[in-house]
């Protein structure tokens, strides 16, 4: 094993080590004001009055959120196999996914008239 | 032999998180196990060597668990269950310290087994991603730009299960609106 | 023309279907306006296909750049016309339904060329992955086009149910596909045969296994007997115009996909579902019966009496490995009797229904023949021709599959589809006798015969009697039997190279 792979590995470690040993020191040494109830909630900004349990009804607009999500998401997946090979496939890959893409950006722009981006 | 070990590694790993899942009535529990039982499955795809495979599992599910984690975040009344009490100072430290460590070795692991090989491989010498991206742009072209139509259909079907109702709620309140 | 007139009909329906979404929220226009654009491109689809129909040809468009995932042969441009007709049938059937204060917007009609578009592709893919894509189109389009009127409950139900199970059936299809591939290497149908020949007297239960999983989310789809518990509530929940839509087109892509896969390919794996079918299909026709004959409701009746229908569809279907070519055209010219039957007749009672929010049963129509006579009438015809009386379409296309059947050693099959047939005549006739034989109206706002649905059901009804009659009385007139032809063209289509 060469010293520089012994030195690279050591100081991954010293970080990997120091890591959680400095937030954990954090605590200690930073400002002690984590009694404060703001703190305490679980979500630090936004809604403040978590009401109800897991089987709370929430708006339908939210999974509409994720559900266009995950759709751009699975668009970039497909992108993904397409820029390892993209000098092979050349001009011809490229045109095929600008055709992608331009079907997906009809649908954006659907979305956008139909204004569910809009949150009312 | 490492395969073996991984293999089962995972297999634990992913059916004790989604027990979890199932078993734990508190919902951020549940959450939280479920994102992490996604990312250990895509292990198993990595140990085939369906790297491909293994990337759109976290990016796809793991994403869009964390996109729905978010929502669960903000609605549900957490502060019931959750008590951050540190009771075990030093099993907490142990745990973050072995954690570091394991970090370490899933880094360096690569360094002294570069002769790791799957037990079935999809295809020798190549890498997956690469001949996926070649068959998915020459022979099944069409599926990938049809693929593009099922999506455009997935958005349509989102905005209208879901944007007619808070439409007709605008319309009733314009119209009660106008009556006054 | 080149490649590209191949592809016409595929395009204009896609095409139509993306700048319907994009118009969809333009609100100067109308959605009859928008009804008459989806129309247009409709009709310029069904132009550029029928210019290839009955012309003995199989295509590979743009093979260097689709690499033969997507086909043109005869059969496909057979199944395409129908297709298109049963999305023309439904808008123009539904010209009075869809209305805005029904919550029909711009998207609906998009969304039925979406599905449109996927079941045409379903006809013309050479290839599993292709198809498996094309059904999910057209099914993912469907369940929301079931839904579309989300403040009714009914309608989300059914919508939700359909999803459920369909998604479920789909993820069959998919895994059906990669055993497949597992054991053939090739997702392309033509070549899966070709590789399974060789491997004759080995084991091939991956191959056995993937086909039949196939095999299952056809029979979902088409309402067979294990699968059948979703259709009637699925049915009665959808709009009128959608249920008519979903029980002619859909099954008929269906079909077709199917019959396609099972004649290039599977030849020699049918073997091990001859026992299979054959339970499938005697329960299909005992339960669907069953079903049928104990409903009030008009709407339901016809959804049970559509399962009895696939349980027929089936019956040639097993054959033709035996009698080939002539039980292959009798599916088809089947499919086009019951699409035209039961388009006319889901397209009356919505019609009928169109005016308020009826849900009609049998008690409803007692003495309509007084109110309506000429609605009656064509009432009577369709489910004439749905029993399969001689004189109607029905009857032919019943009498080949029946004959196919027993020339194919089927006996006990087509005995049992002749005690069923017998036993529809009761439910499809209690409707006729309620309307003749009763003196007083019930129903007295129904809306007179006007407009464009009415002229439109009134031709379907009188293709269902020139099918059932043109040919044997009217001897120089293009009689029926042209569609035979043109279906045994079709199927020799499959094999050309």
């Amino acid at each position: 094993m060469s010293a520089q792979l012994v030195l690279s590995l050591s100081v991954v470690l010293i970080l990997a080590l120091g890591v959680p040993v400095l937030f954990l020191l954090s605590s200690k040494l930073g400002p002690q004001e984590s009694t404060k109830n703001s703190k305490n909630i679980p979500y630090e900004s936004g809604i403040t009055h978590c009401v109800g349990g897991c089987d709370n009804r929430f708006s339908v607009k939210f999974y509409l959120v994720a559900i266009l999500f995950v759709l751009f998401d699975v668009e970039i997946v497909f992108m993904f196999p397409w820029a390892v090979r993209v000098r092979e496939l050349g001009y011809f890959g490229l045109f095929e996914m600008f055709a992608f893409i331009a079907l997906l950006v009809l649908g954006l722009i659907y979305i956008y008239r139909s204004g569910a981006l809009k949150w009312q | 032999m490492y395969e073996i070990i991984a293999f089962y590694t995972f297999s634990a790993l992913v059916i004790g998180l989604f027990g979890i899942v199932v078993l734990s009535k508190n919902a951020l529990y549940s959450m939280t196990a479920l994102a992490g039982g996604m990312v250990f499955i895509s292990g198993f795809f990595f140990i085939l060597d369906a790297e491909f495979l293994g990337v759109v599992q976290i990016v796809v599910y793991t994403g869009a668990i964390m996109a729905l984690y978010a929502f669960g975040m903000m609605f549900f009344d957490t502060t019931r269950d959750v008590k951050e009490d540190i009771r075990c100072k030093k099993i907490f430290y142990t745990l973050s310290i072995l954690s570091a460590v394991l970090v370490l070795i899933v880094l360096s692991a690569p360094i002294f087994s570069a002769n790791i090989e799957a037990i079935y491989p999809t295809l020798e010498g190549v890498g997956n991603v690469q001949t996926i991206g070649l068959l998915l742009f020459t022979k099944y072209l069409v599926a990938f730009e049809l693929a593009a139509i099922m999506l455009l259909v997935a958005m349509i079907a989102g905005i209208v299960l879901v944007g007619k109702k808070l439409d007709a709620q605008s319309d009733d309140l314009e119209v009660a609106k106008e009556l006054k | 023309m080149g490649d590209i007139s191949y592809l016409l009909p595929l395009l204009f329906v896609g095409v139509g279907a993306v700048v319907l979404m994009l118009l969809s929220y333009t609100k100067s226009l109308s959605i009859s306006s928008i009804a008459k654009i989806a129309l247009g491109f409709l009709v310029l689809a069904f132009i550029s296909n029928v210019y290839y129909f009955g012309e003995l040809h199989k295509v590979y468009p743009y093979e260097n750049v689709f690499f033969g995932m997507i086909v043109s042969d005869t059969y496909s441009v057979y199944f395409n016309s129908i297709l298109l007709v049963g999305a023309i049938a439904t808008i123009l059937i539904g010209w009075d339904y869809f209305r805005p204060d029904r919550r029909f917007t711009g998207e609906f009609f998009s969304l039925l060329l979406f599905s449109t578009f996927g079941m045409m592709l379903l006809v013309q893919s050479a290839e599993l992955l292709s198809a498996f894509i094309a059904l999910e189109i057209a099914s993912l389009s469907l369940y929301v086009m079931i839904g579309f009127q989300t403040d009714n409950i009914r309608r989300v139900e059914a919508s939700y149910r359909y999803l459920v199970l369909g998604s479920l059936s789909g993820v069959l299809f998919l895994f059906g596909t990669a055993l497949i591939y597992a054991s053939t290497k090739t997702t392309f149908l033509g070549n899966i045969g070709v590789e399974l020949l060789p491997q004759t007297g080995k084991d091939i239960s991956l191959a056995i296994g993937g086909a039949t999983l196939i095999l299952i989310t056809f029979l979902f789809k088409i309402s067979a007997f294990p699968f059948q518990n979703w259709t009637i509530d699925v049915y009665d929940g959808s709009p009128l115009p959608v249920s008519a839509y979903m029980a002619s087109t859909f099954k008929v892509a269906v079909f077709a996909f199917m019959l396609r896969f099972v004649a290039m390919d599977l030849g020699y794996i049918k073997d091990y579902w001859d026992g299979l079918l054959m339970g499938v299909i005697i329960l299909t026709l005992a339960y669907g019966t069953f079903l049928a004959l104990a409903q009030n409701n008009l709407k339901r009746m016809l959804a049970s009496s559509s399962i009895v229908h696939t349980g027929y569809l089936l019956i040639a279907f097993v054959s033709i490995d035996i009698i080939g070519e002539s039980a292959s055209s009798s599916i088809i010219y089947y499919l086009i009797a019951y699409f035209l039957s039961a388009m006319g007749a889901f397209g009356l009672i919505s019609y009928i229904s169109s005016s308020d929010k009826l849900r009609l049963t049998y008690e409803d129509f007692k003495g309509f023949s007084h109110v309506r006579p000429y609605m009656s009438a064509m009432l009577s015809i369709f489910m004439l021709s749905l029993a399969g009386l001689p004189g109607t379409i029905g009857f032919i296309g019943k009498f080949y599959i029946f004959s196919g059947a027993i020339e194919a050693g089927y006996t006990v099959l087509a005995t049992s589809a002749i005690l069923a047939t017998f036993i529809s005549i009761y439910y499809y006739f209690k409707l006729i006798a309620l309307m003749y034989f009763y003196p007083s109206p019930i129903l007295s706002n129904v809306p007179p015969l006007k407009g464009l649905p009415p002229i439109f059901i009134g031709f379907i009804a009188i293709a269902v009697l020139w099918g059932g009659i043109g040919n044997t009385f009217i001897a120089f007139f293009p009689s029926i039997d042209f569609l035979i032809d043109v279906a045994k063209l079709s199927h020799r289509s499959l094999f050309l190279q």
